[in-house]
């Protein structure tokens, strides 16, 4: 059993990701953070319209690409869950398996709004 | 020779190259299979260059035609030779803007090429027989032996440059053959003959200096692009003098302007338009190319500047010699590209690189990585495998094509998924690879790697580049032993040794094809009473003067020499003895008329001359000095300072 005081990746945001994030910025550039968070806060949404227009066109590449793309930049922010599941919607797009994705939409919906509000708390 | 010159610069790696993908182009057009298509498809992989090309393609095109929106429409336009030949002409452009020359200015450079590119391709449109695009190459080009010999020999072309007073190409072209035995048209002409343009161009470049007084057996072609040439060069000189920089009398510029516009049959006002147009197209493919440009001088400026002799212009140092400080060689940190479509990724990338120091260049796709590539020559390239159209492995085999790409260290980002495919990335040519979201101390660790592989590349990479540099030089100094070993030290004549190689040459041809071949033997009257009663110091003078007299007196194809003592031999190829008889007769009256002045020494010398010419019956070349020597013999019996020609004496002869 997983102590669930030490399982970061449960969480929304990975907390030692963020700690890892203020550290690189330092105090060179105290703004990275917040200009990160406002960089995904933009990209997400998009690369999930994308994995939705994709779908709804049969544009499975683009499925592929947008769920790679926002499996990389959500782990790169903390968001584990969010990470995980486009990487599910990753591995099932490349194998054209379009039926499998489709019930996973909602969740990964659920999953960024929380992640959303998370990293706005985090903005300074 | 000029080639075996030519190809001891080539071996030094360091002549301006076009990019790999040009380098396709032009390797597909030589072949016999290739197809509009196939060239399209090649071009169409550099993004910059199929821009250009357009824009080029819509200029060229006259007006009221849709304009070409895709390379083949644009092929179809222009031809496929003109296509090629512009991406070479736009790719050595965006390749060679910096260099280790340190009198040689780059930006001024591409700056005036560009602006004789869009003048030639201008006039291209009022002349027949070549194509405004052929035109924009060609005014592009022609002084790209002046860059090829600052990148060869950075440092002796500073000297060069910085001696050169005269500021016109035939003083500095004067330097060039002294220092390197070869001048930058010269180079210019092999360069663009090398890399598969029509002979035709190399040979306008070779004559475009006198295209007002050219034959009219010269190819039309040629002498169609040496005209434009002449223009271009002649306008963008004027009209970009604006503060006297050339030091040119402005009352010269003027007239040399009024006779382009006499050469192209235009109206004043139809001129001024012309100037015009080519000072908006020049401003317009600066900003496209990056280069700079400035104010053009109208022709009623420069008329006004000629007539306004009083005002002093402080000469100013002229176009390419400006001092530029020698480019500080950064040891330690490295140039990075960061390459990911994802921005986060890049942010993370860009600041951890950064922040050990590292000098960062970013790209959010594989295209733009690639330009960004060909223009900074970063040392380490860091992407991302996974990317929309060209991807991280894509990348790296299109960077491993070029001459540059080879040595750059090249670090793949994957993500676990594509982690156990790793070994086609490095079948790919991948150095190395992190794992996504990557840990900044194991991203750090692999650079470092990197670093050790790069400096220890470009420290061999620096040896050979010195071990062809001892190559050049070694063939500069033989160049200049063999030189010297053809040339008569006093007058600076070729000597007996190049006389008789260069007869034994024309003896041949004139074998193999039957035309005509005639010498003239010279001899300076009385020298020996010169010598005697001034001295020999003057005696050398009289020599010296005679053969600056003959060798400008003589013309193109003639070659005098000076075979020793106070005798001269003059060559004369396709000549009949009448013909060169005509040509000894003006020689003669030339030395007669030219007046010595020196110590004791205050009058003229005159010469006896024989002539011969070759016959079917005579065994050897040896036969023709023989008959041209008893033809001098004759001169001297008859009274001296006159013609004889071999055939009448012997008639004589044979007749008394």
């Amino acid at each position: 059993m997983i102590d669930n005081n030490d399982d970061h990746s449960n969480s929304v945001i990975d907390m030692r990701v963020i700690a890892d994030l203020r550290e690189l910025g330092g105090d060179d550039e105290p703004g990275l953070l917040t200009e990160l968070i406002e960089m995904y806060l933009v990209d997400a949404p998009a690369r999930l319209h994308d994995v939705e227009a994709g779908l709804a066109s049969g544009d499975i590449k683009l499925v592929e690409r947008a769920s790679h793309t926002l499996k990389s930049s959500s782990a790169n922010i903390g968001a584990m869950n969010l990470s995980e599941l486009a990487k599910r919607i990753e591995e099932f797009a490349r194998n054209q398996d379009r039926a499998s994705i489709t019930p996973l939409l909602a969740e990964t919906s659920r999953s960024f709004t929380e992640a959303e509000s998370a990293l706005r708390a985090l903005k300074t | 020779m000029l080639n075996k010159t030519f190809e001891e610069l080539k071996v030094t790696g360091s002549l301006p190259s076009p990019p790999g993908v040009v380098m396709r182009i032009l390797k597909l057009s030589q072949s016999d299979t290739h197809s509009a298509e196939e060239i399209s498809a090649t071009i169409m992989t550099d993004s910059v260059l199929t821009g250009r090309l357009l824009k080029l393609a819509n200029a060229a095109g006259s007006a009221g035609m849709q304009p070409a929106t895709t390379i083949s429409e644009a092929t179809m336009r222009l031809g496929v030779r003109a296509v090629m030949n512009v991406a070479l002409g736009l790719s050595l452009v965006s390749s060679n803007r910096t260099g280790k020359c340190e009198a040689f200015d780059y930006d001024a450079y591409w700056s005036a090429a560009l602006a004789r590119a869009v003048a030639a391709q201008n006039i291209a449109r009022q002349i027949r027989g070549m194509s405004p695009a052929e035109g924009y190459v060609m005014g592009l080009l022609s002084e790209i032996g002046k860059l090829a010999l600052a990148s060869v020999y950075p440092e002796e072309y500073t000297q060069v440059l910085k001696s050169d007073e005269s500021r016109i190409n035939s003083g500095l072209a004067r330097l060039e053959q002294d220092q390197f035995a070869i001048d930058h048209t010269e180079v210019a002409a092999c360069m663009i003959e090398d890399w598969g343009l029509p002979a035709s161009f190399s040979r306008a470049l070779q004559i475009f200096e006198r295209a007002d007084t050219l034959q009219p057996t010269e190819n039309r072609e040629s002498a169609a692009m040496a005209r434009a040439l002449y223009c271009a060069h002649t306008m963008t000189a004027a009209c970009l003098d604006d503060r006297g920089q050339s030091g040119v009398d402005p009352k010269v510029v003027a007239a040399r302007l009024e006779s382009v516009r006499t050469m192209l049959e235009l109206e004043p006002k139809a001129f001024t338009e012309l100037c015009s147009s080519i000072e908006r197209e020049w401003t317009e493919w600066g900003k496209t190319l990056d280069v700079p440009t400035s104010k053009m001088l109208t022709p009623d400026e420069i008329q006004i500047r000629a007539m306004a002799p009083e005002i002093v212009v402080a000469p100013l140092p002229v176009g390419i010699v400006t001092t530029v400080e020698p480019v500080a060689e950064a040891k330690k940190p490295l140039r990075i590209l960061a390459v990911d479509d994802d921005q986060i990724s890049l942010k993370l990338l860009a600041v951890t690189l950064r922040k050990s120091g590292h000098e960062v260049m970013t790209a959010k796709n594989g295209e733009e990585a690639l330009k960004l590539a060909l223009e900074n020559s970063p040392q380490v390239v860091i992407a991302d495998w996974m990317m929309p159209e060209i991807d991280g492995l894509e990348l790296c085999k299109s960077l491993r094509r070029i001459d540059y790409g080879r040595n750059v260290f090249f670090l793949l980002l994957t993500g676990q998924a594509e982690e156990d495919r790793i070994v086609e990335a490095f079948d790919a040519g991948v150095d190395d690879y992190v794992v996504k979201p990557f840990n900044p101390r194991v991203l750090l660790a692999r650079i470092k790697g990197g670093q050790r592989v790069v400096e220890l590349q470009e420290r061999v990479a620096s040896d050979r580049k010195m071990i062809m540099r001892q190559v050049a030089e070694l063939g500069l100094m033989t160049r200049k032993l063999r030189s010297a070993a053809l040339t008569d030290v006093l007058t600076e004549l070729p000597n007996r040794r190049y006389a008789m190689k260069r007869l034994e040459t024309d003896w041949d041809t004139a074998t193999r094809t039957g035309s005509p071949l005639s010498v003239i033997m010279i001899d300076i009257d009385h020298f020996k009473r010169v010598n005697d009663t001034h001295g020999h110091d003057i005696g050398d003078i009289v020599l010296k003067e005679t053969a600056r007299v003959l060798r400008s007196t003589t013309r193109q194809g003639e070659e005098t020499s000076r075979l020793g003592g106070e005798e001269f031999f003059v060559v004369c190829p396709s000549s009949t003895e009448s013909q060169a008889a005509v040509c000894a007769e003006r020689l003669r009256s030339a030395v007669e008329r030219n007046l010595i002045k020196s110590g004791g020494f205050d009058g003229n010398v005159t010469i006896s001359m024989g002539v011969a010419q070759r016959t079917p019956e005579m065994a050897n070349f040896d036969t023709l000095i023989k008959a041209s020597d008893e033809a001098v013999y004759a001169s001297k019996a008859a009274g001296r300072n006159r013609v004889s020609i071999s055939s009448t004496c012997t008639r004589k002869a044979k007749s008394a």
